[in-house]
């Protein structure tokens, strides 16, 4: 039998970003709020201080801040005729554990959706046709505008201080900024950051060939801000050690330099590191959660009961503790039926190196969100009459470090050792950039989470099974902007050039990026999304899953500040709507 | 000659050599071709001095002495790789590793019940003994261009290594290898920073600011370490 702690009015799952905006939000209410975190307590002090934080073996290679895979795990197969098998190794993607979670590994690049993301389905029936859109995709609206989430984004931004420069502020085009962004009320609450010079290259040859390059909005800041809570960021000194790696500085916004220690001087909130939840406990007809059951540190099951349940863990625990606790239908790919696990989705990347060999670029000299991006090929901001896809992606060049372990590139037909090797790691360490893309993944029928019939984590709860592999839309989308991003290579004229593109069908093993999402996915309608426009459970009232978890598909940025908009968005809904009167808000 | 029939002549020379190794390890606590780590804690945690032997060999192939800078063993790649494969990493602390075990796809990554430790253990002896059955010598015995042929049968998985794959094999050692060489000198390779000096990497240096503003020349500043 399981412990039994006092009863609370909310408990939050997981203390990255999501909960740590509802933890903050609910600040002031006067409810007794409890957070758990299945990782271990960490602030900046001691845990990322320099010289030590900054060390690419301990965190890049063998992943210090990231899940910890000998106690949970997912498993993975391409498709639903195969036998999915544990992801024994971290590789395509890094999920977080540890008080503020991957909030605190992030790159910190801090792109809104484009308006058109958010109707994806109706807004390319109404301009190219139904039958622009393959039949294996599952792509639907969100529920949600991007007019409606503007203050949330505004709110989210402003509490992180991002460094940028706005494009479009109340419709009126602002030179230097993103022409094809949605408007936004003010500019950003600090400027960009210095774009290096990879950077300014690439902009100045996209500009002459008629793009629109930006300073990528940063959650490294240009200078020294205090938000509006109160609280203080340093500016960023360009390091080279951002994503992967915790801040040493202050300097890149995270859930604990910016809205946890709001939330931790409230006397009503208590945050229990260490805690890990099992699932989500429910009332016998199974209408309403009573609380959730946590493992804690010394090994002993707990129950916590609560009022409300908020599920902030990250996009696969969101989506495997409704599915190990009954929350909702689970998803049946061949039946079409059902909707938790369903519009898996993720991103499609791909890069094109540049080598010269009479410059010196100081890579090594970056920040998680430093360069240029254009958003020229993005969302439907170009005619897609022309091409035979739908979505897009940005084009840009990022310059994040050159860790030597893991971030070097050397010219095609290098030796992977012996003299050569070394001799080409003297010669071109430090002499080449990357553009990369960040392209849009659409939801498909056949992708999808649900739980494996065979493998368990060491708390014995069954492992969350993904069934994915690149949608063939996404694949012509990628090879699109692989020519695009050619095209702006051979304009700046490299000694040597090269692109890279991740395996097909998708692999586990190298690395793409952490952009996971979908699975408990939003919408106004209860027979295609597991929560409803404020992510609230359509079956389960007192329980919300707020997260990348509720994307309906991937759009073709990172996905940071859409998923702090709807966090804020939700938690609007919470305490405006939900708290005064408990139910379903739709 | 047939597998069968190299394997059984390797395996009799294999109990030959491990019986000289032994009487060179008794005899002599610093044996020819192994290195001692310059300071802090002294000698090996986890290799045997016949493995010391052939990973000496195997790294001065992957990253040989040079006009350009020092090779992996005077870095201290393989003391490195000792101190990973005495830790979580030879423990394979943070993989899952439960079973059932299946081979899977090439998607589905790495599958292998071995933690690395166990992995390097196994994988070493048998390469040994296949060098010894194909050109009768221990690995660290043959000549710099069989040496590179081999590891060239090794990454193409055309060698027997009883068990371990090859390839995999192969690639651990590759990739631990370059972690050794490149990582802070905290981890015992690397050492005087003299990798990161060859390239111009700065290190753990937290403030590069006056570095971004260049365009085109290098910043050039010593390189920090964690251990200072």
């Amino acid at each position: 039998m399981a412990r039994q702690m006092p009863p609370v009015d909310v408990v939050i799952v997981g203390m990255g970003w999501t909960g740590g905006i509802a933890a903050r939000e609910l600040a002031g209410t006067g409810l007794r709020i409890v957070g758990l975190e299945r990782g271990r307590f960490r602030d900046t002090i001691p845990d990322f201080t320099a010289p030590n934080a900054l060390d690419e073996l301990r965190y890049s290679v063998r992943g210090d801040m990231f899940q910890d895979l000998s106690k949970e795990t997912v498993t993975f197969r391409n498709a639903p005729n195969e036998t999915a098998l544990p992801m024994r190794r971290l590789g395509a993607f890094l999920p977080g554990t540890g008080l503020g979670g991957a909030g605190m590994h992030w790159n910190g690049q801090t792109y809104r959706f484009q308006p058109a993301d958010f109707q994806l389905r109706s807004h390319i029936e109404k301009r190219y046709g139904k039958d622009r859109i393959d039949d294996d995709l599952s792509i639907q609206d969100w529920g949600v505008t991007y007019d409606e989430l503007e203050p949330s984004y505004d709110k989210f931004e402003y509490v992180c201080g991002i460094s940028g420069k706005a494009g479009n502020v109340q419709g009126k085009i602002q030179a230097g900024g993103n022409p094809f962004e949605g408007p936004r009320q003010r500019d950003y609450p600090t400027p960009p950051l210095n774009i290096g010079y990879a950077g300014s290259l690439f902009s100045e040859t996209a500009r002459s060939l008629g793009y629109h390059p930006f300073p990528t909005p940063a959650a490294n800041l240009s200078q020294a801000y205090v938000n509006p809570d109160g609280v203080e960021l340093g500016v960023c000194t360009y390091c080279g050690f951002c994503e992967r790696f915790g801040c040493y500085n202050w300097s890149k916004s995270s859930p604990l330099n910016t809205v946890l220690p709001i939330a931790m001087r409230n006397p009503n909130f208590e945050l229990r590191c260490e805690a890990h939840v099992t699932r989500v406990n429910m009332s016998k007809d199974g209408k309403t959660a009573t609380g959730v059951t946590y493992v804690d540190a010394n090994g002993i099951e707990t129950f916590q009961p609560a009022a409300l349940v908020l599920l902030c863990a990250f996009q696969f625990h969101n989506v495997r503790l409704m599915l190990v606790s009954g929350i909702g239908k689970p998803y049946d790919p061949a039946k079409g039926e059902g909707v938790v696990g369903r519009n898996f989705a993720y991103q499609t990347v791909a890069s094109v190196v540049t080598f010269f060999e009479d410059k010196r670029f100081n890579t090594f000299a970056g920040a998680g969100a430093m360069g240029p991006t254009m958003d020229d090929f993005n969302s439907d901001n170009f005619d897609h009459d022309k091409v035979d896809f739908i979505g897009g992606g940005y084009l840009a060049v990022h310059t994040t470090g050159a860790r030597p372990i893991t971030q070097v590139h050397l010219p095609p037909g290098t030796p992977r050792w012996g003299a050569k090797w070394k001799q080409a790691l003297h010669q071109w360490y430090d002499r080449s950039f990357a553009i990369g893309c960040q392209g849009s993944s659409m939801a498909r029928k056949q992708n999808y989470i649900d739980i494996d019939p065979t493998y368990r984590d060491i708390y014995g709860v069954p492992l969350a099974r993904m069934t994915f592999d690149f949608a063939p839309n996404d694949i012509r989308m990628r090879e699109f902007l692989i020519d695009k991003m050619i095209g702006i290579a051979k304009a700046l004229k490299p000694t040597h050039m090269m692109a890279s593109r991740p395996p097909v069908p998708f692999s586990i093993v190298p690395y793409q990026t952490t952009h996971v999402t979908g699975g408990a996915i939003m919408g106004t309608d209860p027979q295609t999304s597991a929560v409803n426009r404020y992510l609230q459970s359509w079956d389960v009232p007192n329980v919300f899953s707020i997260g990348a978890s509720a994307f309906p598909q991937n759009a073709g940025y990172n996905p940071t500040d859409t998923v702090g908009a709807l966090a804020y968005w939700s938690l609007d809904a919470i305490k405006s709507r939900y708290l005064p009167n408990p139910g379903k808000l739709m | 000659m047939s597998n069968d029939a190299r394997n059984s002549v390797s395996r009799r020379k294999f109990l030959m050599a491990g019986a000289a190794a032994s009487a060179v390890v008794a005899g002599a606590p610093t044996p020819a071709g192994a290195q001692a780590p310059e300071a802090g804690w002294q000698g090996y945690a986890f290799l045997t001095s016949p493995e010391v032997t052939t990973l000496n060999a195997i790294v001065d192939r992957l990253i040989p002495a040079d006009q350009t800078g020092p090779g992996g063993v005077d870095a201290g790649v393989v003391t490195y790789i000792d101190r990973q494969l005495a830790g979580r990493f030879g423990a394979a602390a943070e993989w899952y590793m439960q079973g059932p075990w299946g081979t899977g796809t090439p998607s589905q990554g790495w599958q292998f019940a071995l933690p690395p430790a166990t992995f390097y253990r196994k994988g070493l002896l048998a390469l040994d003994r296949w060098c010894r059955g194909a050109k009768d010598k221990d690995f660290a015995d043959l000549s710099a261009e069989d040496q590179d042929d081999v590891l060239e049968a090794l990454a193409a998985s055309k060698v027997d290594l009883e068990g371990i794959p090859p390839a995999a094999f192969f690639e651990m050692i590759r990739e631990n290898t370059a972690e050794g060489y490149l990582s802070d000198p905290l981890y015992g390779g690397n050492r005087n920073m003299a990798a990161w000096k060859m390239i111009g990497f700065p290190g753990a240096t937290p403030v590069l600011t006056p570095a971004v503003s260049l365009k085109g020349e290098a910043y050039v500043t010593p390189p920090l370490a964690i251990g200072g």
